[in-house]
């Protein structure tokens, strides 16, 4: 939203409440007046319990709300559930009636802080009665319109108002462009997110607290309002924020990619794109300003390739979603609006908070709600920074590049942040803030789930860390993900974990980062190093190969993992799990070589032995390199093929006396049929008895259970036509061996029915 | 992309199928669209894939509706699938046809085809001319003829690892490995006719492989190679553990290769 330009309009547009937003949200009334109740009322909150001079005025809500803050979104389960956003609707009204004294003009300074003021702001303590009532009003025009006096209180981009109005406004506004952009760094960061939750509150206290919001969005918005450690309050997080992302925000053909981030909105991403989620929902595309339809357009024409219209479409996603989630899309003055700059180069970066965004969108509307407000705000200040499309992916960018010293310079901004008011000044180091913020987003759902339960504001080292190795990781993975919009960075520290095969986008609670992966993979080594329990280990062994494929992890260790798991298949007997693994090695390779490398070729061969594929036999020998033909498994395996081809049974069972390493186990599943054939060969063409010894030591079968009372007339006779000498002679003759006839007469037993089975299908 | 050029193809060739069940449909382009899926499935190495298109187009009895060109090139096709399997009666049978019915002109199409012919020949124990491998340069072969027909393994070793990767590209190296078997059955007959017995020590053959410097044979394998060949019916006759002897039938002992399926 261009942040100042959607803050001044606000105060005139606000009877879009009345208005716009009274037709627009008609469709999606009961979200949208909860995300803006719950807004204001996190605003409030908020703003009462920062100290920033700006929030004095929201003060008036936030001082006798410092439990409140919390409580506000605590109570309304709003925040918590997507739901969550509906108190934030009463909040709203709560303060408009409030404001409705209030001229508008009052309202207008505070359109500028859109989304730092908002998260300076104490979260808008809004009464919990009522939410209720706008759960009734159900569209947002009532809620709304007493904001109207108030100019763009709700969804004005202001960020921190210090004033009175402003304070209204800048409740409202910077819970949704707290929410609204990713980059809404109040409610994201883990510090004391009052600006964030200003705006989130505002978002809920907009809308009653329906069970339809977004929960995610609402937990999303609680836990930020939690973590500025306020712990009064009693939040219901839930373990998967991105649940609400299940709902659809029918967000409209314009931008289709809006309403798939929302679809799926990748649970490790992190808040900021949460907060759209609950306004989001019942906005459509019908129900858009005209203005904001022509924004759209502009847009993509102002696109060159297609490229440039995925990014777009990425952060139009997020922006419309969090100004419609606020209100703001119809304050905001949409010809006005820059249009949205994407940068190429930071095409990676882009990819995630662009993921992140859509996470959150899908996930909390109430956080985009908040941010959303800001929104405008944060674009024209970002882009009076750095020519990036959406403040969030701004942010997100710039924060990128220097991402060590941004996280720690973001961390700074975020504790600034908080602290300071949210005037314009604070908007820009919010900005930076926020750019941290934006950067550390796949981390943010983890990290206010560990604030909210730790409380720590610091907590994000860690995952900010992790961040970081994620996203270090080849491109390619990550924007290869095809069914995981975002690598996410997980924060589960179990060791242990079942595996589940998953059906949604992943939660990032439950996905273990690489460090912990590590600790998991040593764990099951040891476990199945003293117990062999292949169940059990092969289990833990596809729970750690699917948290490493939902984090875009293809290193070293991705290979060792694969590696551990395809022998502990191999040792087993397990040949699909063990082609699995393989199959995924072979790709692995390519980006990790390992030294085992000439192992699992070796294995690749013995494998399509195995499976008699031929032609992926062909396909594997042509690309075998001088080197790796030189390494002894593979050696060994070209000759076992060689020798398996020409039928050279004797030279194939030396070999497999001799095999190197695991690929033992692996000629083990077929050993047992080119005994039979070497076998069926040698009592055909040896005549009049075969000693026993003769047969192959090799190729004896283990085992072999002696059954002295094997009659030797059960065999037919037809089965030795072929052989001259008469077979009264030939079994005599193998009486005749009486150490060895009861073994032979197993090897008989073993295979005179293949053998007969043989010469009848020879036949 | 191949994958999904199958795909559409076979979707196009059902629905043609489709449309001349219905009385409909170009039946003559039909043959065309499934030689070129045929080309997809080996392109994208699923010949798995080729199994349903062979038997929809075998059932279809509008096969004399086609083109001579058609049909030569969906025989091609096939006949490389049935050498695949190991079906090489079959295979021969296709690609023979295909070669003869191949337009003169197509000199390339021609070679294509020989290339796969000449292995299940050479398998079947026809060996290819000298002119004819000069005419469609494809000398590779000259090596390897040479060496079955003489039973040399050397030679035939040398001239595998020679062109290998000419081989391997044309997606027959294994099936000219199957040639060795042919080369073994050839050396023993020599030994056969040397020895002038019938009853031959395994040892000789131990010496006929060992001259042809096949490194590390020794009896055991000598006999596995023997058995081999008596159990695929290259050689009558059977091993006498005993006496360490190959004893042969008096009578066609090495029967020629063509009557062996």
């Amino acid at each position: 939203m261009a942040a100042n330009t959607a803050q001044q309009t606000p105060t005139q547009n606000w009877p879009y409440g009345s208005n716009s937003s009274g037709e627009g949200q008609v469709h999606e009334n009961p979200e949208w007046e909860k995300a803006r109740q719950a807004l204001a009322s996190i605003s409030k909150s908020q703003n009462s319990t920062k100290t920033s001079p700006t929030n004095r005025t929201n003060q008036q809500y936030g001082g006798p709300y410092p439990p409140g803050q919390y409580g506000v979104p605590g109570g309304y389960q709003t925040p918590t559930t997507p739901t969550g956003q509906a108190p934030a609707m009463p909040m709203m009204e709560d303060q408009s009636s409030n404001y409705s004294s209030q001229p508008p003009p009052p309202a207008t300074p505070q359109p500028p802080p859109q989304s730092p003021t908002s998260t300076d702001q104490p979260p808008p303590p809004p009464p919990p009665p009522i939410p209720p009532p706008p759960n009734a009003q159900y569209p947002p025009p009532p809620s709304q319109t007493p904001y109207s006096p108030n100019g763009t209180l709700p969804y004005s981009p202001t960020d921190s108002n210090p004033m009175m109005q402003g304070y209204n406004s800048g409740q409202i506004r910077p819970g949704y462009q707290g929410y609204q952009t990713p980059s809404y760094q109040s409610p994201q960061q883990q510090a004391p997110g009052q600006g964030p939750y200003g705006g989130p509150g505002r978002v809920d206290a907009k809308k009653p607290n329906n069970n339809n919001m977004n929960k995610g969005g609402q937990q999303l918005w609680q836990r930020m309002k939690q973590a500025p450690g306020a712990g009064a309050v009693k939040f219901n997080i839930q373990k998967r924020p991105y649940v609400m992302a299940n709902q659809n925000f029918p967000l409209g053909d314009q931008v289709p990619g809006l309403a798939s981030p929302n679809a799926n909105p990748p649970p490790g991403t992190v808040a900021t794109t949460s907060t759209t989620s609950t306004g989001s929902a019942q906005t459509r595309p019908q129900d858009w300003p005209q203005a904001m339809k022509e924004y759209v357009q502009r847009c993509f024409t102002a696109c060159e390739s297609e490229e440039d219209k995925d990014r777009t479409e990425k952060v139009l996603k997020d922006l419309l979603q969090s100004r419609l989630q606020d209100g703001s899309a119809y304050t905001i003055d949409w010809t006005r609006e820059p249009l949205p700059d994407l940068k190429p180069k930071q095409s990676r970066w882009e990819a995630v908070p662009q993921r992140s965004q859509e996470n959150a969108i899908g996930r909390g509307g109430a956080t985009r709600g908040r941010g959303g407000a800001r929104l405008g705000n944060y674009r024209n200040v970002f882009s009076q920074r750095s020519p990036s499309s959406s403040s969030s992916r701004s942010s997100r960018s710039s924060s990128r590049s220097p991402s060590p010293h941004g996280r720690h310079r973001d961390r700074s901004r975020h504790h600034r942040r908080n602290m300071e008011d949210l005037a314009c000044g604070v908007g820009k180091k919010r900005k930076g803030g926020n750019a941290g913020l934006d950067f550390h987003d796949p981390n943010r759902e983890a990290k206010k789930q560990s604030r909210a339960a730790r409380f720590h504001t610091k907590l994000r080292t860690e995952p900010l860390v992790l961040n970081i190795n994620v996203f270090d990781l080849p491109n390619g993975t990550q924007e290869g993900l095809s069914w995981d919009e975002c690598p996410i960075v997980g924060t589960c520290q179990d060791i242990t974990k079942n595996y589940l095969r998953l059906t949604c986008a992943p939660d990032p609670a439950t996905v273990r980062p690489v460090s912990v992966l590590r600790k998991s993979l040593i764990a099951v080594k040891s476990h199945w190093k003293t117990n062999q329990d292949y169940l059990y280990a092969c289990e833990q062994m596809k729970s750690i190969r699917q948290d490493l494929t939902v984090q875009g992890v293809r290193t070293d260790f991705t290979v060792e993992v694969y590696e551990t798991h395809a022998r502990i298949a191999l040792e087993k007997g397990d040949h699909e799990e063990f082609n699995q693994c393989q199959t995924q090695l072979k790709a692995l390779y390519k980006d990790c070589p390992s030294d085992n490398v000439g192992e699992f070729t070796a294995y690749r061969i013995i494998y399509y032995i195995f499976t008699k594929n031929s032609g992926d036999l062909t396909t594997e020998l042509v690309y075998l390199t001088p080197e790796l033909r030189a390494d002894p498994c593979v050696a060994h395996a070209l000759e076992l093929r060689t020798a398996w081809a020409l039928g050279n049974f004797h030279r194939f069972f030396k070999l497999y006396q001799n095999a190197p390493r695991m690929a033992a186990y692996l000629i083990d599943k077929f050993v047992e049929r080119e005994r039979n054939i070497a076998l069926r060969a040698i009592l055909k063409t040896f005549r009049p008895s075969v000693p026993v010894d003769k047969q192959p030591q090799s190729s004896r079968p283990e085992n072999v259970t002696v059954n002295p009372e094997y009659n030797l007339s059960q065999f037919p006779p037809t089965t030795y036509q072929l052989i001259k000498p008469p077979p009264a002679k030939f079994w005599s003759s193998i009486m005749d061996f009486k150490a060895n006839c009861f073994d032979f007469i197993a090897y008989f037993g073993l295979f005179v029915q293949c053998h007969a089975h043989s010469e009848q299908s020879k036949r | 992309m191949f994958a999904v050029t199958l795909d559409l193809r076979i979707f196009a060739n059902n629905a043609e199928q489709q449309l001349q069940s219905k009385g409909k449909g170009k039946a003559g382009d039909m043959l065309e669209k499934a030689a070129e899926q045929l080309m997809s499935c080996f392109r994208i190495n699923k010949l798995h894939l080729c199994k349903p298109l062979i038997r929809a187009i075998d059932s279809s009895n509008l096969k004399d509706e086609y083109s001579t060109a058609q049909r030569v090139t969906y025989k091609y096709y096939v006949g490389r699938k049935a050498m695949f399997d190991s079906d090489f009666k079959q295979a021969e049978e296709y690609l023979s046809f295909s070669f003869i019915h191949c337009h003169r002109s197509c000199q390339r199409n021609k070679r294509l085809i020989l290339i796969y012919l000449l292995p299940v020949k050479m398998l079947l124990g026809h060996m290819p001319t000298h002119q004819l491998l000069k005419k469609y340069d494809l000398m590779q072969f000259a090596d390897v003829t040479k060496a079955v027909s003489e039973g040399n393994l050397l030679l035939l070793n040398e001239a595998l690892v020679k062109h290998e990767t000419f081989f391997i590209r044309c997606g027959i190296f294994l099936i000219l490995e199957k040639l060795k078997i042919i080369t073994y059955r050839n050396l023993f007959k020599k030994v056969y006719h040397l020895l002038k017995t019938h009853q031959l020590p395994l040892d000789a053959f131990l010496v006929a492989l060992k001259m042809m410097k096949v490194e590390d044979v020794d009896i055991d394998e000598v006999q596995c190679i023997l058995a081999n060949l008596i159990y695929m019916g290259h050689i009558k006759g059977y091993i006498s553990h005993q006496h360490q002897k190959l004893v042969v039938s008096k009578q066609n002992p090495f029967p020629p290769l063509s009557s062996v399926s």
